[in-house]
């Protein structure tokens, strides 16, 4: 189960798994993000490549208008899976 | 020995959710352990549901743990042969713009994993993977 919530300064926590069975539900949240944003990642416990996928959709959707999204927070075993997608790179990873 | 048979859709991945985590409580596996058979198994799952879609048969996957080993064995019946371990990279030079999450997923099960087998006979996909555990 994955869940998606707005703290303060507009920051948007993951919570849980990011899998592809919440492709849709993380969706239906980040498609309402249209400004540069930051995505913490301190309670989520799992990413897959489906996960991956979303983010990178986001990011491109963003970009076109200038925008683009940071990550924070990340465990070491969800920094990996970014790491041998070889994202961390390219991602902004605070 | 552990074992689930599952219906070709994306409903299914919460079993292989909870096979894995009983698998790895019976074993006292790591947390990195525990997260690196649940993104494998998604990706093989994932992959299955998503390109054999012609596939007639439900899809077993088989877990066992041995001599500090684990094993993870999927059987994808009724589908054309695709060999993963022979799978195209995805294109890593493409910048974040124009970047595609296709063969991702593989790429990340043949990094995370020891080995990768596939083997195609009688119309069945067997993709096995194997990963050794310290403890």
């Amino acid at each position: 189960m994955l869940e998606i919530n707005v703290g303060e300064n507009d920051i948007i926590f993951l919570k849980g798994r990011f899998d592809a069975a919440q492709v849709e539900t993380a969706k239906s949240h980040l498609e309402k993000v249209t400004e540069t944003c930051t995505l913490d990642f301190s309670e989520l416990e799992y990413i897959s490549s489906a996960g991956l996928g979303v983010l990178i959709a986001t990011y491109q959707r963003l970009n076109k208008d200038g925008h683009k999204i940071k990550l924070r927070n990340m465990s070491k075993l969800v920094r990996d899976v970014f790491k041998f997608s070889r994202l961390d790179t390219l991602f902004e990873i605070e | 020995m552990n074992e689930l048979t599952i219906k070709r859709e994306i409903e299914s991945l919460e079993l292989i959710v909870k096979l894995i985590e009983k698998f790895v409580i019976q074993h006292k596996l790591d947390n990195q352990t525990s997260y690196l058979l649940n993104l494998s198994a998604e990706e093989l799952f994932t992959n299955m549901v998503k390109y054999s879609r012609e596939g007639t048969g439900d899809i077993n996957i088989i877990l066992s743990f041995d001599k500090n080993k684990v094993m993870m064995k999927f059987k994808d019946h009724g589908v054309d042969e695709f060999d993963i371990t022979k799978a195209r990279e995805p294109d890593f030079d493409a910048s974040l713009e124009d970047k595609r999450i296709g063969g991702l997923g593989i790429h990340l099960v043949k990094e995370m994993m020891d080995k990768v087998e596939y083997e195609y006979k009688d119309r069945t996909s067997i993709i096995t993977v194997f990963k050794n555990v310290e403890k």
